[in-house]
């Protein structure tokens, strides 16, 4: 919980401060990476376990952002990329809820903290002009003067406002949740927080859920031809 | 007609997504004019104008996701009755 908020340098690396919240998304890269190496460390013809557990993921997760992106090879393209942003969103959300979080140092949820949640809408950003680069190549800029050329300003508005509001989105709903729970393990420790956790644990899967498609829809409408 | 069904997760994200997005493009829209102003020596008119093009790009982001999501059924009954182009 954020009541001790961990804004403070922990250490130097050489020159680089390093704080709280990047020691968690460290811990938290380490913690998919060994998942993703203890189910992909002895691959078998017949999945079993954690292999048959990723594989089915991975494919209902193909089927699901074809679904979203409908151009089959930019859904391949950019699945890897929108799994991966739902992955570290949930476990990021969701690894405030660790007992001692924000108390013990190096563990506070980096999507309580808005340069993360920028950095992720602003490689959105990106991921979604370059897919529409690379599927429509110059015909992808018709879109800012249409329906007409008078519309550019708020076009270019609307570019703007996606990421921004990706990243205020994310940020408020996370550290808005580590407030409220912050409070309420102050005021009534027993009982009451289980209810709200129980509602921490189902925002932080919805936020996760709506960066990814939300990431998803955009680079779908780049790669149609237009927003 | 019905209009066709969308996966929940993308009918929940947009539902979420508006809201924010159209206060995004005001706060944009207003503290970017605001900005200007301070650089032009223009205060107040460019913050006025950006929180207008701010509050415009917002009704467009409405509009275009309410014919988007408007039904074959509506377009057809609009179609019959001549107040949409076939």
């Amino acid at each position: 919980m954020i009541f001790a908020m961990w804004d403070e340098v922990m250490f130097y690396l050489g020159p680089i401060p390093v704080d709280h919240i990047i020691v968690t998304e460290w811990l938290v890269i380490v913690f998919i990476g060994v998942i993703a190496y203890l189910a992909t460390r002895n691959m078998q013809i017949v999945p079993r376990g954690l292999q048959n557990l990723f594989e089915s993921l991975v494919i209902w997760t193909y089927d699901f952002f074809s679904q979203v992106i409908e151009k089959e090879n930019a859904a391949r393209k950019w699945a890897p990329l929108l799994s991966t942003f739902f992955i570290f969103i949930l476990v990021c959300n969701l690894s405030g809820l660790i007992p001692g979080a924000a108390h013990i140092g190096g563990f506070q949820p980096p999507t309580s903290n808005w340069n993360v949640t920028m950095t992720l809408a602003l490689i959105t950003f990106f991921a979604v002009h370059v897919s529409g680069i690379m599927e429509n190549k110059l015909h992808y800029f018709a879109h800012f003067i249409s329906p007409s050329p008078l519309m550019l300003p708020l076009n270019l508005v609307e570019e703007v406002a996606r990421p921004l509001s990706l990243t205020i989105r994310l940020f408020g709903n996370i550290f808005g949740k580590e407030v409220v729970l912050g409070f309420l393990l102050f005021l009534a420790p027993f009982f009451l927080p289980a209810i709200f956790l129980a509602l921490a644990v189902l925002l932080s899967v919805i936020q996760a859920v709506v960066f990814t498609m939300l990431s998803a829809s955009y680079i779908g409408a780049s790669t149609s031809g237009g927003h | 007609m019905a209009p066709p069904k969308k996966h929940w997760a993308k009918s929940l994200s947009e539902a979420v997504n508006l809201s924010t997005t159209i206060a995004a493009a005001v706060a944009l829209g207003y503290f970017g004019g605001r900005w200007l102003d301070g650089k032009f020596d223009t205060e107040p008119w460019l913050a006025v104008l950006g929180f207008l093009i701010g509050m415009a790009t917002g009704f467009k982001m409405m509009w275009t996701k309410a014919i988007a999501n408007s039904g074959p059924k509506d377009r057809d009954e609009k179609k019959q009755s001549g107040e949409e182009k076939p």
